[in-house]
């Protein structure tokens, strides 16, 4: 840029006083931000939030996250309502959050959390046998020919056709096919 | 619900308290806004990291024993900070309400009760949204529950994710309000704005004491605390902006220091670092970086006067530790690998990837586009861009404001923050992942905070005003500012 022009510009902004300008520059971005900030996450959230207020933190979590909504709080509220805190929970390998022991670990603290394959169920079972331990049958699945025979089903309130096999310590994992819901 | 509110303020005072008494212990004496504003960083990491090492040897997390820890901790640090003030004499001559009138730069009321509004709402969002991000649930919130019904931080390694491959200040924390509160709200989600407030306190700290103007000053912290992504990190229970909060302040009292040639403030630098080393594991990565760059300007540009055993020496105490744990119970899981959630992985995934020939010089150029392609839309990062890009044009028009000492420190410590998301994504390019542009997108802001941070600490500051001689403007009250800044701030105070 050619120094006279330089020079010319200091001295324009010299008399504009940067520091004013800059001051109106910070000014400007906080209103746009607290706009944007408002409309964009307080105003939702804060809604979002105030309607859920009499629930528990873990349904809040649930019912807020993006991957749980309100079946599947449900169905792990339901989990919770049935098994005791020793229990072992004991899910089907499966794609999306009923795969992610990390987070399903959160909603069934103290649980025991265990991810079987599907194929090799019955290996996988067989190291969770007793009194305490559940398999969780969601969208038909694990098929009803994995499903020890004798475990007893206990149904969701809260998703149709959904609920938890209580093994048992009798549990004959050779004998297999029970009676789907 | 009130029940576990107050046990949730409970600790937090309590923390924050240890935190006083370990800032009196190192600077002597501090103004107010500094004890606020350093107070809980420092006091919930370095108890974290006792508490840590404690159960490492063998102590079993309960109530009674994180009580007695913290006892312990009060009683050594009162005791240390008694001994200390003994040796510091008071300035005589001047009554102390005098002394503080005209050397500690006051919080105006306007910022404060912005700030205190913008507090509130933060820690409602933040407890209201419970642990209902992915991290937060998966990674933060269920180790600690582990941590508190196990008694050990071993109990990391079965619940969660990452194994026990994650530094401990946040799940620590986490555990803490467990044993105490059960964490019904959940409460231990009220830290993670405390961080934020404590990040803009520092940071308006920072720029009084190099005599930005007050009004300036203010705005520039509001504008830190109202950005999108800022606000919304600051309430989802991620550690990056506790992370981010605790380097910034790290660094920004490490510049104090040197420039002032301060022993004992490096020291607290040093401490600061540390703390952000025990949050996220890049933390060493920073933390090495800036104590490098600080040493070598000043020795090499004779830019103020780095005590290096004044910042090192509680780094590596705070650090070494954890860094050691971590190296006995690293765990090599192919799935985290693939992920490069650690630094260690992502270096893992760099020598692979070159002996593969993975390594695309591209991705360089990607990662900053596609951060700015999201920086200047105003849902994403608000007015962060712009603002930056005009300050730092404004700053051209003004005399020798890059000349000063402090900005040179700022600007090494800015493109560090820079750098390291950019170099450590780009290490994790080198897997070729097809998701990567995806990751990218939303991943790499929460790794810019550090960056969104300084970058605006040192915008602000290039617009300090001047006066004819070159010198700082003084404000008078007249002219919107307070009466103070007769001399440099926090000359006095801080035990020297």
């Amino acid at each position: 840029m050619d120094s006279r022009l330089l020079d010319a510009l200091r001295y324009r902004l010299r008399g504009m006083r940067p520091v004013r300008l800059a001051t109106w520059i910070l000014l400007a971005g906080i209103l746009l931000q607290t706009y944007v900030l408002t409309s964009g996450y307080l105003a939702p959230w804060g809604k979002r939030i105030w309607d859920l207020r009499t629930r528990t933190a873990w349904e809040r979590t649930g019912l807020l996250s993006p991957w749980f909504g309100e079946d599947r709080t449900e169905f792990l509220g339901f989990i919770q309502e049935t098994t005791s805190i020793n229990s072992v929970i004991i899910f089907t390998n499966r794609a999306g959050p009923y795969g992610w022991r990390p987070v399903l670990q959160y909603f069934l603290f103290p649980r025991t959390v265990v991810l079987c394959p599907e194929n090799g169920l019955n290996g996988c079972l067989g190291a969770y046998p007793g009194d305490g331990s559940y398999l969780v049958y969601l969208e038909g699945r694990p098929l009803p020919e994995d499903i020890p025979a004798d475990a007893h089903f206990i149904p969701s309130g809260a998703v149709d056709g959904a609920g938890l096999y209580k093994l048992s310590t009798q549990s004959d994992l050779t004998v297999q096919g029970a009676s789907p819901p | 619900m009130m029940g576990s509110l107050l046990v949730g303020l409970v600790i937090v005072a309590a923390l924050g308290l240890l935190g006083v008494q370990l800032l009196r212990t190192i600077l002597g004496k501090g103004s107010w806004l500094e004890v606020l504003s350093f107070a809980y960083p420092i006091g919930a990491g370095v108890f974290t990291w006792l508490l840590f090492l404690l159960a490492w040897m063998g102590l079993r997390i309960t109530p009674i024993s994180v009580a007695a820890a913290w006892i312990t901790a009060l009683i050594g640090t009162t005791w240390t900070a008694r001994v200390r003030h003994g040796r510091v004499p008071r300035p005589s001559g001047r009554p102390r309400s005098d002394r503080r009138e005209t050397t500690e730069p006051n919080l105006p009321l306007g910022l404060t009760l912005t700030l205190a509004l913008l507090l509130l709402i933060a820690l409602a969002l933040s407890v209201g949204r419970s642990y209902a991000a992915y991290d937060a649930m998966a990674g933060w919130a269920i180790k600690g529950y582990a941590i508190a019904a196990g008694g050990t931080v071993l109990a990391g390694r079965d619940w969660g994710m990452w194994g026990l491959n994650y530094p401990m200040n946040i799940m620590m924390q986490v555990a803490v309000f467990r044993l105490f509160g059960g964490d019904l709200l959940p409460e231990s989600k009220l830290i993670f704005p405390i961080y934020l407030a404590s990040a803009c306190l520092g940071i308006y700290l920072f720029w009084r004491r190099f005599q930005v103007a007050p009004l300036i000053a203010a705005l520039g912290v509001v504008l830190l605390a109202t950005n999108p992504v800022v606000f919304i990190q600051a309430t989802n229970g991620y550690a990056n902006l506790p992370f981010a909060a605790t380097i910034t302040l790290g660094v920004l009292t490490g510049i104090d220091g040197i420039m002032k040639g301060d022993a004992h403030r490096q020291m607290l630098s040093g401490l600061l670092l540390g703390s952000a080393v025990w949050t996220r594991p890049e933390g060493i990565l920073y933390a090495g970086l800036f104590a490098t760059a600080f040493l070598a300007i000043s020795r090499l540009g004779r830019v103020g006067t780095a005590r290096p055993l004044a910042i090192l020496t509680p780094l590596a105490v705070l650090s070494s530790p954890w860094l050691l744990f971590a190296r006995m119970h690293y765990e090599l899981d192919p799935a985290w690998i693939q992920h490069g959630d650690t630094a260690g992985f992502a270096f893992a995934n760099l020598l692979e990837g070159i002996s593969n020939g993975g390594a695309q010089l591209f991705n360089l150029y990607l990662i900053p586009r596609l951060f700015v392609e999201r920086a200047v839309v105003p849902e994403n990062w608000g007015a962060y861009l712009p603002v930056i890009v005009s300050l730092v044009a404004i700053s051209a028009f003004l005399r020798r404001t890059w000349c000063r000492g402090e900005i040179a420190h700022l600007a090494a410590a800015a493109a560090i923050t820079i750098l390291v998301p950019i170099a450590l994504y780009f290490v994790l390019s080198v897997q070729g992942r097809p998701d990567f542009v995806e990751l990218l997108r939303l991943d790499f802001d929460r790794a810019y905070l550090p960056a969104y941070l300084l970058t605006n600490v040192l915008a602000v500051s290039l617009v300090q005003p001047r006066d004819e001689q070159g010198g700082p403007t003084r404000w008078s009250p007249s002219r919107g500012g307070p009466a103070g800044l007769r001399q440099p701030i926090g000359e006095a105070g801080n035990g020297r």
